[in-house]
């Protein structure tokens, strides 16, 4: 299975907690295009990137770093990286999350891990805490995401948690990926707010799917499988209001 | 051959009957008559239906009756909410609680 | 404040629920169907729909949860019901303001077949007497394009169509030309195919015109239903099913039958007649009462018993051949699947309430006057012509949509305000058919214990739940029948 998340080590002081960076592999990339973007070698070569990411078996420790230069270590698990690719070096957790693929036809990002369900069957129990840095994360990664793009994908948790911040979110979507398909993975329940639903659907996202579980067709086998009472009414309640502001826009 | 029935007007009403006898439509006619709270029915079947058949048709329209009866309270009972959908069916507003 | 319970806090409070509207009519000796307002339905035993209503029901009741499900009744645990159901109704009726998709121009009466059953053609040349206008044509195509339906179907009639080839050809294009508003145009021309020839096959290639001819079954049984000079309609039929098909498309041509009552006992050998001539299906149609009370001047009871006998068997062969694999459909059955379990409906024009007349259907006929439906036309030959809402060469769209008899006969045969039907379980699966009841009793309502199309429908209401019911097999394929699969 691809890891998409793992260890990185480096040398080197970089003056940031954390940066998220294009991959490339090409050595040959024009001087002028470098900015922000990481190469990927197998071996330590000089060259004048911000970021390099070296290709090692084993970590070594004798490598020069220059100023603003740092040198990050993976493992070769991280094979798969290609141009194009988007990954997140956090130096401070020594962490490097692979946040967008680029030859994957679905690209989907995690907004958060709250959520205000508790499935039974869910693959990612939910955490109580702010990890709204997530979502800063998101805002960044889809300015660098290519237009190109057919399709990514908001999921959670719970991604209306945030409220007004994922309206905005859709909208920034909306500016930076006209051509992109946009799915988000939600219960549905916010938008039994009609407030929340006109704002939602104002944005006009020109193609925008939400798509919205329902494990039943009786309340209360819904309501037990997403652990929370009341959660199958709100659900359908959310799916209309939505619908009923699509069409009264037109579309 | 004619029948007469007899239904008490505290039990069923006059409405039940009256319904429960429109689906024989094809196969008696009826004459009602009311005298105090008993309401008298006096069937005549057409004459293809055969003898054999009569009294196997009377219960079923007594059955008719009661399942008639049972309507009724349904729709008593549910008369709230049939102008509910209705009004949710037929609305242009969205479907929001605070209407 | 005090921290004690009342007392109410510890008895045992029995579950109560509501009761949300439903009607129930027998299925059979034993069991109901009831059904919500939105027409979805469920099967019970005769013995739950008292206890129901009752409150006798308890929430451990394996028909509780389904009940509930299904918005037959409503409990503290869910309230969204009501409003579930009003977009489900409202859903049924989304087609409604849309109407009119169906236009029927009758471009002539000749015909050089003399169907016994047929009431409106004539054998004759004079092309003059008996053919559309193309002055005709152009009025009529006017009052078809201000339907506010943005898909309309064009169908030419007659008669033989073919026979008056020139109008057709001038249809189609002065339909095109016309069409300002961009409303998606489709034509279809309903012929014997005994006039067909390359030069109408490449005219239809072009413009996509799509064929429906007549089969009646095997070959003895539609060459003396459908008499022609040289006695070779069949073979006809069957050489201009496959010229069509390799000229423009195997989906192109479809194929109706006419049902007489030679064809009672020969449900098998038609169907099979079908699957040679590679149909996906067929429309087991009822006897049509017209033609038989032209000559009788009566409307009785016309071979009911009979009729439904020749449509169970056909039904119960084609879900036989669909359990070896072949895949087959009965029409009808298609329909009326369709609004039991979808909501969405099919637009058929004689099962529909409010009635399909003007609403789903109109006819131009050749000498200028309108009609409301086919049946109309019919009517008219028979010498009444209540049905007859306009003209084109006198009458604006609002006067002919608007014709009072039209508006009456909607309003009047409107099933859900009609008697038995307001009570019955199946309304939502059925539809008006005031022409029909109008020709018996001068009555759009009639009298529904008597009326053949009240016990047609009943009937195969009956007969498809029943069978859904008891064979798993059924069931999913009824489904994807309801589904258009």
């Amino acid at each position: 299975m691809t890891k998409l998340d793992g260890k990185l080590d480096f040398d080197g002081s970089p003056n940031l907690d954390e940066v998220l960076v294009k991959i490339t592999r090409n050595k040959n990339l024009p001087k002028s295009m470098r900015s922000g973007v990481a190469w990927i070698c197998q071996d330590t070569e000089n060259e004048e990137f911000q970021y390099k990411i070296n290709f090692k078996i084993k970590p070594t420790t004798n490598l020069k770093t220059v100023d603003g230069n740092v040198d990050v270590y993976l493992s070769d698990e991280f094979d798969y990286l290609t141009d194009g690719d988007i990954v997140k070096l956090d130096f401070k957790n020594k962490r490097l999350n692979t946040l967008f693929r680029i030859n994957s036809e679905h690209n989907t990002l995690l907004l958060t891990e709250r959520c205000n369900h508790f499935c039974l069957m869910c693959s990612q129990p939910p955490k109580n805490t702010d990890d709204s840095w997530l979502l800063k994360d998101a805002f960044d990664l889809i300015s660098l995401i290519p237009e190109s793009t057919k399709n990514i994908g908001f999921s959670g948790g719970e991604p209306t948690l945030y409220g007004d911040d994922l309206i905005r979110l859709v909208l920034h979507a909306k500016t930076q990926l006209p051509n992109t398909s946009l799915d988000i993975l939600s219960n549905g329940r916010a938008f039994s707010d009609p407030t929340y639903a006109k704002k939602f659907s104002d944005v006009n996202h020109p193609n925008c799917c939400i798509a919205i579980p329902l494990y039943s067709d009786d309340a209360t086998l819904h309501d037990f499988i997403v652990q929370s009472n009341g959660a199958f009414d709100e659900t359908i309640k959310g799916m209309s209001d939505v619908s009923v502001c699509e069409t009264n826009r037109g579309t | 051959m004619n029948y007469t029935i007899e239904f008490d007007e505290k039990v069923v009403s006059i409405e039940s009957v009256k319904k429960a006898a429109y689906k024989y439509l094809n196969k008696f006619t009826v004459d009602f008559k009311l005298e105090e709270h008993k309401i008298k029915v006096e069937v005549v079947f057409d004459l293809k239906i055969s003898t054999s058949d009569h009294l196997a048709i009377i219960q079923d329209f007594k059955k008719e009756v009661l399942d008639q009866d049972l309507r009724e309270v349904i729709k008593k009972e549910t008369e709230g909410y049939r102008n509910l959908v209705l009004a949710h069916a037929f609305s242009k507003t969205s479907l929001i609680s605070n209407e | 404040m005090s921290k004690f319970e009342k007392i109410e806090f510890y008895s045992k409070k029995k579950h109560t629920y509501q009761l949300l509207p439903f009607r129930f009519t027998d299925l059979d000796e034993t069991r109901h169907v009831l059904s919500n307002m939105a027409g979805e339905f469920i099967v019970l035993d005769k013995t739950e729909v008292p206890k129901i209503v009752r409150h006798e029901l308890s929430e451990s009741d394996p028909t509780y949860t389904k009940l509930r499900s299904r918005h037959f009744l409503i409990d503290d645990k869910t309230s969204i019901a009501p409003e579930l159901l009003g977009i489900k109704l409202r859903t049924r009726l989304n087609k409604l303001p849309s109407f009119t998709a169906l236009h029927m121009f009758v471009v002539t009466l000749r015909c050089e077949h003399s169907c016994p059953y047929c009431q409106v053609s004539r054998q004759s040349e004079d092309k003059i007497a008996f053919d559309m206008s193309e002055e005709t044509a152009r009025k009529s195509i006017e009052l078809a394009l201000k339907s506010p339906s943005s898909e309309i179907k064009i169908e030419f009639q007659g008669g033989e169509p073919l026979l008056n080839f020139p109008i057709i050809k001038y249809i189609v294009s002065e339909a095109k030309n016309q069409n300002k508003q961009n409303k998606n145009i489709q034509f279809v021309i309903a012929t014997n195919l005994a006039m067909i020839n390359d030069e109408i096959l490449n005219f239809c290639k072009e413009h996509e015109i799509n064929i429906s001819t007549s089969l009646d079954g095997p070959q003895q049984l539609h060459n003396a239903n459908r008499p022609r000079a040289g006695n070779d309609s069949f073979e006809k039929t069957v050489d201009g099913i496959k010229k069509v098909r390799d000229a423009l498309g195997r989906q192109q041509v479809s194929a109706l039958m006419t049902t007489t009552f030679s064809s009672l006992k020969q449900v098998k050998p038609i169907i099979d007649t079908y699957l040679e001539q590679k149909f996906d299906g067929i429309f087991l149609r009822p006897l049509s009462p017209y033609g038989f009370a032209i000559k009788t001047k009566s409307f009785a009871s016309y071979g009911l018993t009979s009729w439904l006998q020749f449509y169970k068997e056909g039904l119960e062969y084609i879900i036989e051949l669909n359990k070896t694999g072949i895949e087959f459909r009965e029409y009808y059955a298609c329909t009326i699947l369709a609004k039991m379990l979808t909501s969405n409906d099919p637009g058929y024009v004689d099962l529909m309430s409010p009635s399909g007349i003007g609403i789903a259907a109109v006819v131009y006929n050749y000498d200028g006057a309108i009609y409301a439906s086919d049946e109309s036309r019919m009517l008219v030959e028979m010498g009444d012509d209540h049905f007859k809402i306009g003209d084109v060469n006198l009458n604006s769209y609002e006067e002919v949509f608007g014709h009072e008899n039209l508006l009456n006969a909607i309003e009047d045969s409107f099933a859900f305000s009609n008697p038995m039907c307001n009570d019955c379980a199946y309304e939502h699966f059925c539809g008006a058919d005031p022409v029909y009841h109008y020709a018996i009793g001068k009555d759009y309502v009639g009298r529904k214990p008597s009326s053949d199309h009240c016990n047609r429908n009943m009937f195969i209401f009956k007969l498809l739940i029943s069978k859904m019911e008891e064979d798993p097999f059924v069931k999913r394929l009824f489904t994807n029948w309801a589904n258009g699969k």
